[in-house]
């Protein structure tokens, strides 16, 4: 038991209380505290102890005491936090316009900073990360054979374990009991793959968890979605109504800011179960995605160089003069996954390092007009305080005394504006979230180290904007100060237009972007993609239902089609977008060993109409005459070997299929708009399909697919229904653009106000300077116009210059983006012209408007102003 | 002697001071007040008075007396000033009249 008083308390006391009290007010509780001790027992006694000691803070043993507040500075400082606000309040607008905006300039700064450092932080999250790499080849797959690991494993020694991923099925239903769990993202997965990723079991031993075939571990997730709070080890969860599993643990989420993403994870013995041994074996199956995990994160490197020499003993039976670039393996490494890879079959959608570039320059952008708003406006309003400053240099202020006036209210300001501004950020955060699909946590902020980070910011703008204009106003003699007009000051209004300048460079460079990013967005959106899938459903096919679709295909047609609404219906083995299986194709005629592989997708008779794909040549499936394989090519494919291939015969080589070429339909768009459109060839063999699209009419979609469902569950009354519309998968294919997008949109108005707020601010500034000028100018007869004209002048002139650096700029900036698309825009004249003239307009909008009342004013006023 | 009015409080303080003799500080004093008043006055309020006591002149105070029981702190022992006496004396005989005027009304009354 403690028998000491708690000495925190005393600290409190020692913080508050006078010297010349604490020593012996530390002595009577002390005293007092063995009092209480011993009369009402230790726990009571330090509770009292505490209350009395905090019974001392009066006024009259305060360190803060009377005294303190009568010391000099003190007094002074009072007296210059008043003159502040009275200043403050003397310039209401434009003080609140140089808060507010640089408020919003550090509020959006601040977002995307954090939204960089969530990109930045992806993989981090587990433990072993930096010894973590993929291996995958170069500039093509992400995906590897089912041999390497094994191989790497033996070959390379610097290597602590090896582990693989491959996908479970394309749209997976897990059930159990009635209840379901519907995830696009399931995985087989060796047991290495739990050491190397470190995952975290609620449930179930992590020793041999992924060993037996089918067995399975479920995230939390699914594991909550599928046995709510129960323990759900040992029980067995029916996937596609086709295989079962026994869970064998249950573990923590994966991160969410990982590249991989999975919902349960599968053994990967189940898979060489399920795959015949010629497959498994197999060295051109690109199937696995496989990670090793190396003894030191130095060793990166030297593997990297050996992945040369290793793939020559790899590919021992190939001679390696056969061995192309393409063949070459590289090591990638975890943490570079995210925003570095773009390889075919990625495990998901990636993000890209070019977002994290855009998003940089945008925040600094911004946060450059914020502040050179501030300083331009706090500028122009000390300057008018130069007859303040000269009365006070007149009653003795030293210039010291002086500029510590100016920069104290300089760093107040920015104070007040940062700490607004980090409010806003958090206000702002959820509805960002939700803008981008994206989710953020503001802890990274809150974090002590940051946010002293932060206001060091606040205070080194604070300085750097107060003294400039501390400086000019104090130098020079007093009478100097208090007769000259400093606003006038040539010096400064260089400084102040260079300001403006550079400005609205920026915000021309914003706009045209926007304007740029938009057009793009928009034509990839409504550039023809060779289909049309206007109200097509798709279906995934299951266990009976997929038995029964075989069985009597032609008689469910007939049924299905029966439905009203339903146009038709059709089956194939993937949707847009998902990656189709690359396989060896080639004419009977021209076969040889150095073809490449080519797009495959299985589909039945009704494919082309139902997708709304168009024919060009020959002619589409027919059930009748094609009893066994055929096959239709694209014109890309036609293209590559250069004759017309129909009534040929040819061979799907990776499988031994042989048939006739029937039909050359036109180019569509089977992945995103971002890939050129590859050769390509459909497969008639519809037992190999595994989507039902339903293409329907009119406006009761619902209805219809309501009617479909009870017609599937009447040949199959078990099975699982579970429908997507094909737009929506095709929209998810661009989420990262449109999310970016919108980002772009929102923050480049944002840049936009912030500029014309520093604008306004000057223009009416410079409106009340001149307002002697434009007196005189009306009573010697100038007309309303003319002045404008005028006041209007210099802003414009600023304005040209901003646009024609502004332009040359954006120029280079977008051509660069757009290289990142196959299908580009191109870059008419309108889309900086259109921009640049919007500004300039605005501009002259917003310095009108404040000048009329200047020029509108009576002169006996203006000029009797001051 | 004008404008050194004291209140009920300060006048217990002084009067403990008084009786303590040559060993009144807070705590002490604070003991004195709770036996005689069975009142609990906090040791903040009772160091608080001493110290208007000691600013008002009625009291004079010196450091000392530091004790293992303190956790070898200093005690600030206070005495009467001439004033502080003169000041407690008077509000006696203040009482005693305006008593000897109730007792002679109390009289009277039965």
């Amino acid at each position: 038991m403690n028998r000491q008083p708690p000495k925190w308390i005393d600290r409190i006391l020692e913080w508050y209380c006078h010297p010349a009290y604490l020593d012996e007010i530390k002595g009577d509780l002390y005293e007092s505290f063995w009092k209480w001790d011993k009369n009402k027992g230790p726990f009571q006694a330090r509770v009292l102890y505490a209350i009395n000691t905090l019974f001392f803070m009066r006024m009259y043993n305060s360190r803060f005491g009377e005294k303190r507040f009568q010391l000099k500075t003190t007094s002074m400082l009072t007296h210059l936090l008043r003159v502040s606000y009275r200043n403050f309040r003397k310039h209401k607008t434009h003080n609140l316009a140089n808060i507010l905006g640089l408020t919003v300039g550090v509020a959006i700064s601040l977002i995307m900073l954090l939204h960089i450092q969530q990109e930045l932080s992806y993989e981090k999250t587990y433990p072993k990360h930096e010894r973590i790499a993929r291996v995958s080849l170069r500039h093509d797959w992400a995906k590897s054979s089912p041999v390497l690991a094994e191989e790497i494993q033996n070959y390379f020694s610097d290597l602590e374990s090896v582990g693989r991923f491959a996908r479970y099925g394309g749209v997976n239903i897990l059930s159990q009991d009635n209840k379901k769990f519907i995830s696009k993202n399931i995985f087989q997965a060796d047991q290495q793959t739990i050491n190397i990723f470190d995952f975290e079991f609620v449930h179930g031993n992590p020793a041999g968890a992924l060993e037996r075939p089918q067995t399975m571990i479920l995230t939390e997730k699914a594991a909550t979605a599928l046995f709510g709070d129960q323990n759900p080890i040992g029980k067995t969860i029916e996937a596609n109504e086709t295989a079962k599993f026994e869970v064998t643990g249950v573990i923590k989420d994966l991160p969410e800011n990982s590249h991989i993403k999975s919902d349960a994870l599968i053994s990967m013995s189940t898979f060489y179960e399920r795959i015949p041994q010629n497959w498994t074996q197999s060295r051109g199956w690109m199937v696995m995605y496989t990670y090793v995990l190396m003894r030191d994160p130095s060793d990166f490197d030297q593997i990297n160089a050996g992945l040369t020499d290793f793939l020559g003993h790899y590919s021992s039976d190939r001679d390696p003069e056969d061995l192309t670039f393409e063949d070459r393996m590289e090591l990638m490494k975890l943490t570079d996954i995210h925003l570095h890879s773009d390889k075919i079959q990625e495990m998901g959608q990636n993000s890209s390092v070019i977002y994290i570039y855009v998003f940089c320059a945008l925040a600094i952008i911004i946060i450059l007009i914020a502040c050179v708003n501030f300083v331009n406006i706090f500028t122009t309003l000390a300057l008018k305080r130069a007859k303040e400053v000269g009365i006070r240099r007149i009653i003795g202020a030293t210039k010291k005394q002086l500029v510590i006036q100016l920069l104290s209210e300089a760093i107040l300001s920015s104070f007040l504006a940062f700490t607004l501004g980090l409010g806003f950020c958090l206000l702002a955060l959820p509805f960002y979230n939700t803008l981008v699909e994206f989710n953020i946590s503001p802890h990274e902020i809150l974090i002590l180290n940051n946010l002293l980070l932060f206001f060091t910011g606040a205070f080194l703008l604070g300085v750097i904007s107060g003294l400039y204009p501390a400086l000019l106003v104090t130098q020079g003699s007093t009478t100097a100060t208090l007769i000259s007009d400093s606003s006038s000051n040539t010096r400064l209004s260089v400084l102040r237009k260079s300001l403006i300048v550079f400005q609205f460079i920026l915000s021309t460079f914003i706009l045209i972007s926007t304007v740029a990013v938009n057009q793009q967005m928009n034509f990839i959106q409504t550039k023809d993609a060779g289909y049309d899938v206007d109200k097509v459903a798709a279906v995934r096919t299951y266990g009976k239902f997929d038995q029964e679709l075989n069985k009597r295909r032609q008689a469910l047609y007939g049924q299905f089609r029966d439905i009203p609404g339903v146009k038709s219906v059709a089956t194939s083995s993937d949707l847009i977008g998902e990656p189709l299986s690359k396989e060896g194709f080639e004419l009977i005629t021209q076969t040889g060993d150095d073809n490449p592989n080519i797009d495959m997708i299985w589909v039945d008779e009704n494919y082309l109409n139902t997708m709304g794909i168009e024919l060009l040549n020959g002619r589409g499936f027919l059930p009748k005459q094609d009893t066994s394989v055929a096959f239709i090519v694209n014109e890309k494919l036609v293209e590559l070997w250069g004759d017309n291939p129909v009534g040929e015969m040819a061979e799907a080589t990776t499988r031994g299929d042989r048939g006739p070429i029937v039909g050359v339909i036109k180019d569509y768009h089977y992945y995103s708009m971002h890939k050129t459109v590859d050769p390509l060839v459909l497969c008639y063999k519809p037992q190999w399909t595994s989507n039902l699209l339903i293409k329907m009419e009119g406006d009761r979609v619902i209805e219809t697919l309501t009617a479909f469902e009870k017609k599937v569950k009447e040949s199959a009354p078990e099975t699982l229904f579970h429908y997507n519309f094909l737009n929506d998968q095709i929209n998810s294919l661009y989420r990262g653009e449109h999310a970016m997008f919108r980002i772009f949109k929102v923050f480049s108005l944002l840049a936009l106000i912030i500029s014309c707020v520093g604008l306004l601010g000057l223009a009416s500034m410079e409106a009340q300077r001149r307002t002697k000028e434009v007196g005189i100018r009306k009573v010697l007869g100038a007309s309303g116009s003319q002045l404008l004209r005028l006041l209007n002048k210099q802003f414009m002139f600023l304005l040209l210059i901003a646009v024609v650096v502004g332009i040359p700029t954006s120029y280079l900036a977008i051509n660069e983006w757009l290289s990142g698309f196959s299908y580009q825009i191109s870059l008419s004249w309108w889309i900086f012209a259109g921009p640049s003239a919007v500004l300039i307009l605005l501009a002259l909008l917003i310095v009108t408007v404040h000048v009329m009342k200047t020029v509108k004013a009576n002169p006996v006023e203006s000029l009797h102003y001051e | 002697m004008k404008g050194t009015t004291i209140g009920e409080l300060e006048e217990l303080c002084l009067l403990s001071v008084g009786i303590l003799h040559h060993d009144a500080y807070g705590i002490t004093v604070q003991t004195e007040i709770e036996h005689r008043t069975n009142r609990k006055p906090t040791i903040s309020t009772i160091h608080s008075t001493l110290i208007r006591l000691e600013k008002k002149g009625l009291l004079q105070s010196r450091l000392g007396g530091a004790t293992e029981k303190r956790g070898g702190r200093t005690k600030r022992l206070f005495s009467l000033t001439a004033e502080g006496q003169a000041v407690i004396e008077e509000a006696r005989n203040v009482r005693i009249a305006m008593w000897d005027e109730l007792a002679h009304l109390k009289t009277s009354g039965t």
